[in-house]
């Protein structure tokens, strides 16, 4: 005989609320008669540290390769930032930031692009890495 | 970081900046430009470590440009330890400085 087991589904919450657990239910179909259940509070998912940006806020470019980005929490600031250049954005939440940082990217293509002929070494090599990674859209 | 401690930083070495949406800044040498950092607008604090990467200084070099103990001719003087611009004759680092130091005021 088959019995049904409905677990009360939380409200939908855009952001989990911090310490809260967040309860994964379903409705599942047993085919037993129910005698013993166990039930798994799992821990919210911290914010990750590393996150693949696939696209920059500038619709005049475009992301060739995903650029690997790193996420700081600073009490009420995350600081995205992309290493590898040394570029980072800042903002009160993880999309706020790479916001800030696909505009900064942004705009270090348009300054290194202008100068591209003046640029010292490590600006250069600041500039290969940009150009794997971003392309102008044509 | 605070803004007037990069803004100080700014006026030390002279970079030449943009406001665009950010106020960037760049240190050009020689006609080189060499390094590049930023803010963003308002008075927000600054990420100190990241500007500090940015301009390719440790943190006690970064302590000492915006006090008094790291000077334009010291910091041009790091950056060609580090391979960021290339060595040349004393002479020719003086006249940058000085060239540099004439240009702020």
């Amino acid at each position: 005989m088959s019995q049904y087991l409905v677990l009360d589904q939380p409200k939908p919450e855009v952001v989990p609320s911090p310490g809260k657990p967040a309860i994964r239910s379903q409705p599942v179909v047993l085919q037993k008669v129910l005698q013993r259940i166990s039930v798994e509070f799992r821990k919210p998912e911290p914010r990750p540290t590393e996150i693949l940006l696939g696209t920059i806020n500038r619709c005049e470019f475009r992301v060739i390769k995903a650029i690997p980005v790193h996420l700081d929490a600073r009490g009420d600031t995350v600081v995205a930032s992309w290493q590898q250049v040394d570029e980072f954005g800042m903002g009160n939440s993880t999309s706020v930031a790479c916001d800030d940082l696909g505009h900064t990217i942004a705009e270090l293509y348009e300054s290194l692009e202008a100068d591209e002929s003046q640029l010292g070494p490590d600006l250069a090599g600041v500039w290969r890495v940009l150009k794997e990674h971003i392309a102008r859209r044509s | 970081m605070k803004v007037h401690e990069f803004e100080k930083i700014v006026n030390k070495l002279g970079l030449k900046t943009r406001n665009a949406g950010d106020r960037l800044a760049w240190f050009v040498y020689n006609g080189q430009t060499v390094v590049r950092t930023r803010r963003s607008q308002g008075n927000k604090e600054q990420p100190g470590d990241k500007i500090r990467q940015q301009l390719k200084l440790d943190e006690k070099q970064l302590a000492g440009l915006i006090g008094c103990e790291v000077s334009l001719e010291d910091y041009i003087n790091i950056l060609k330890d580090r391979k960021i611009i290339a060595a040349e004759p004393q002479s020719n680092s003086q006249q940058q400085a000085a060239q540099h130091k004439s240009t702020k005021a």
